[in-house]
């Protein structure tokens, strides 16, 4: 046994990629939260979704042109099938809009009434997608890349294997899963970009403040709010065909369930921040990896804390590494004590919230 | 103060009278009950019809085949007395908890006399405390967390289907037969996935073996790195896995990009199947050479009928969609076990003479027969005896190379395992020949060699300038 037990490396990389998806993931709901100023409950059904319409994509295609070498690759391509998955989502959140929260601000509803109105559009679309699509796991075939990236973008380094000292230090990344690292932190920073350097982002963010004054500064606020749930929505659904790449299988419950972490990122990093996004999303996401590690070491046999205890004290303490995800939590109540508007937010925000 | 002593009358009047008109007719859980076979017997079949439809539709399907023969046989053949049909209730349980608990509900609203069903053992668990207070016995065709067994907490619950007590005993059998004693355990936290390891882990370390890690994750779920990585921390000699085919799918993908493919994969019912990594190519690189248990296939007489009947048009009738038929696939493993529960509803409602609870509890447990599934009998715990195959994932076909029923046999021959390690099989004994790990990657010395090569172009760099 060396004396570095884990593989710090690639647990570092799997921390990363994690932290990867939730920062694409949470981009969306930052902009309607911050533009917006309620909690989207439906964002869990962008995410499902732009899983589905980028998969359906796929099926139509297959069965519309002939599947040879040439066209498997146009057929099967990643970028393509995130792309309709950016439109069909981002058409998604624009009915949203027309056919539920924009009524509800023409009648001056508070924020909660636009918090449960989509919990109510999130189980409605779960319940379409089910009886459309079914409700067991969709197999993932694995799209492919322009340029044949899938086999030149991977990492696989073995830096040591079964050192005494060091043990197996390795870095393996798949092409899906560096494409999510780069896409997250090209997609945020370009969001912030846009709020922050655009006549469009300046218009976003005064609608944010004060519609009212907004539109008498002459910025068309309903266009501004529906191109607001067009991109927030868009890039979710961009971001979850990718996430769909990585994984085994799919389903109408992957976006739901990925919801408390989205919200626990936007949350920590602080309302409307996007940056403070990709740091709360890193510190969850590690939070959950180096508390697996504990937790595997603590139960593992024979040397474990567990045991040791059992041994000492007669009695056992049995600490499941299955935990982790709830650790992520505890570091956001944490940090929410000491900073209840986030790490990046500000006061104002609060208040504003749900 | 009259009138209040007027109303406060009136009040205790209206109480009172409440209280015997709902007196008339008690609202109590004891089930209307007779001590005589009624003419229509009340059958209930819950499955995964939705939830898995690869698996649920087909037994469901031969659940309604049962049902259709029993009703119809005539003469000697005929197991229940003439006159006495049984009438089918089918019912989707989602394959979630949720879902099983509507169909539970359902069928207690419509007086279900009997139940088979369901698939997963957290379901059949919901239901089993749901029919429990009205006493409705429950025969579960593919449920096998040994936590059934407890019949404190499940009284009316039995099954054609071992419990996975019997197959952990094997897997453990299977490992020690390697001389296997260091492993990790990976599954899902539901009770199909916990009750298997249990008895592994308890029979494992019995036997001097130790289990270094036991990694966790929830049925459904989309992220398993940290799991995964884990298991190749521990440098374990093999590793159980132990969940159901789409759980297998998602773990076993993050295996294969992680690198940890490579090592002794022991897999169980729920994912020896090709079920796991169809149109995942993914998924059936990263299980090759795995090795692990699957019920042993069906023989006998029955299970010749059964399956020569199965892709008859008589069964057009059925309640479609269907998946084997439709297909044209071998009919899911559980399919015949869902045959035979009826066949033992049938064989016990006819001993007993009632669809009162406890004299048909009673009666099932003594049933025996020569079913689809073999031979079916059940000990005092309404459980059978559990049979399974070892056998081992090569390409897309599974290979057979022992067996268990009280204690493994081998079949004479070579096994390459997925650490490109040897194996001969003679005697029933199971001889390493050729050790592994495959050739690695090479290490520290690597990156030893591109700073050595570094260093040099730069001194040379230097001394050019």
């Amino acid at each position: 046994m060396a004396i570095v037990p884990v593989d710090v490396l690639s647990h570092a990389a799997i921390a990363f990629v994690y932290a990867g998806k939730l920062i694409l993931l949470t981009i969306g709901l930052n902009m309607t939260y911050s533009v917006l100023k309620f909690s989207n409950f439906s964002h869990a059904e962008w995410v499902t979704w732009g899983m589905f319409s980028s998969w359906w994509l796929l099926q139509i295609l297959a069965f519309l042109v002939p599947w040879d070498a040439e066209m498997g690759f146009i057929i099967n391509n990643i970028l393509i099938q995130a792309t309709f998955a950016f439109f069909m989502v981002g058409i998604l959140g624009i009915l949203s809009e027309i056919l539920v929260f924009g009524r509800l601000r023409d009648l001056k509803a508070s924020a909660r009434s636009f918090t449960v109105a989509s919990i109510g559009i999130g189980l409605v679309v779960r319940n379409l997608l089910s009886m459309v699509f079914g409700d067991y796991p969709q197999p993932v075939s694995s799209p492919e890349l322009p340029f044949g990236l899938e086999d030149i973008l991977v990492i696989n380094i073995t830096l040591t294997n079964r050192d005494p000292i060091l043990g197996t230090q390795s870095i393996i990344l798949t092409s899906y899963k560096i494409l999510i690292i780069l896409i997250s932190i090209i997609t945020v920073l370009l969001i912030d970009y846009i709020f922050k350097h655009t006549k469009f982002g300046i218009a976003m963010r005064a609608t944010s403040d004060s519609i009212d004054l907004a539109q008498v500064s002459g910025i068309n606020t309903r266009q501004i709010i529906f191109i607001t749930w067009f991109i927030a929505a868009g890039v979710t659904g961009f971001g979850a065909a990718f996430v769909r790449a990585t994984q085994g299988r799919f389903g109408t419950m992957d976006g739901f369930s990925m919801l408390l972490p989205i919200f626990a990122v936007v949350i920590l990093g602080g309302v409307g921040s996007f940056r403070g996004g990709i740091v709360s999303a890193f510190i969850i996401s590690y939070a959950r990896e180096i508390s697996a590690i504990i937790l595997t070491e603590f139960q593992k046999k024979p040397y474990g804390l567990q045991y040791v205890i059992e041994d000492l004290l007669g009695f056992t303490i049995s600490l499941s590494p299955g935990y982790m995800d709830g650790v992520g939590f505890v570091v956001l109540i944490l940090v929410l004590l000491f900073r209840p508007q986030g790490i990046f937010g500000s006061v104002e925000a609060i208040r504003a919230r749900v | 103060m009259q009138k209040k002593i007027r109303t406060t009358i009136l009040i205790m009047g209206l109480l009172v009278f409440t209280t015997f008109l709902v007196g008339i007719r008690p609202i109590n859980a004891e089930p209307k009950k007779t001590t005589a076979l009624p003419t229509t017997i009340k059958i209930g079949g819950v499955f995964p019809i939705t939830g898995r439809p690869e698996a649920g539709r087909d037994r469901r399907d031969a659940f309604l085949m049962a049902v259709y023969e029993i009703n119809n046989q005539t003469g000697t053949d005929r197991i229940l007395p003439a006159g006495v049909n049984l009438l089918p209730n089918v019912q989707d349980d989602l394959n979630t908890p949720e879902g099983a608990q509507a169909a539970a509900d359902a069928l207690v609203a419509w007086e279900a006399d009997i139940v088979c069903g369901t698939s997963g053992s957290s379901n059949s668990m919901t239901m089993a405390s749901t029919f429990t207070p009205h006493k409705i016995p429950q025969i579960s065709y593919a449920s096998s967390s040994p936590a059934l067994t407890n019949r404190t907490a499940y009284p009316y619950f039995m099954r054609v289907a071992a419990s996975d007590a019997w197959q952990g005993v094997a897997v453990s059998d299977l490992v020690q037969a390697f001389n296997w004693t260091k492993g990790a355990v990976i599954h899902t936290s539901d009770a199909y996935g916990t009750g298997l390891i249990e008895v592994f882990t308890t029979d494992f370390t019995a036997a001097g073996g130790t289990v270094v890690t036991d990694q966790i994750f929830d049925a459904n779920a989309l992220e398993v790195s940290t799991q995964v990585q884990a298991l190749k921390d521990a440098e374990v000699e093999f590793i159980l896995g132990n969940f159901i085919d789409k759980d297998a799918a998602t773990c076993m993908k993050e295996a294969k990009n992680l690198g940890v493919d490579n090592l002794p994969w022991i897999t169980t019912d729920g994912w020896s199947t090709t079920a796991t990594f169809a149109d995942e190519d993914d998924v059936k690189d990263a299980m090759q050479k795995s090795i692990g248990t699957t019920p042993a296939p069906l023989t006998g007489a029955g299970y010749a009928t059964f399956n020569t009947s199965w892709f008859s048009t008589d069964w057009a009738f059925l309640a479609g969609p269907k998946n084997s038929q439709d297909t044209g696939s071998a009919f899911n493993s559980y399919a015949p076990l869902s045959y035979d529960a009826v066949y033992v509803a049938a064989k016990g409602l006819a001993a007993a003479g009632s669809v009162d609870g406890d004299e048909l509890l009673d009666a099932l447990y003594d049933v025996t027969l020569e079913g689809a599934s073999g031979s079916v009998s059940f000990d005092e715990y309404g459980e059978v005896i559990g049979r399974y195959d070892y056998v081992q994932l090569v390409d897309e076909t599974y290979t057979t190379f022992g067996e268990w029923q009280d204690g493994p046999t081998f079949i004479d021959g070579e096994i390459t395992l997925a650490d490109c390690s040897e194996w001969s099989i003679a005697s029933n004994k199971i001889t390493n020949t050729k050790e592994g790990p495959c050739p690695a990657a090479p290490g520290f010395e690597l990156l030893i060699a591109v700073f050595a090569v570094g260093v040099l172009v730069a001194i040379v760099g230097r001394k050019r300038k």
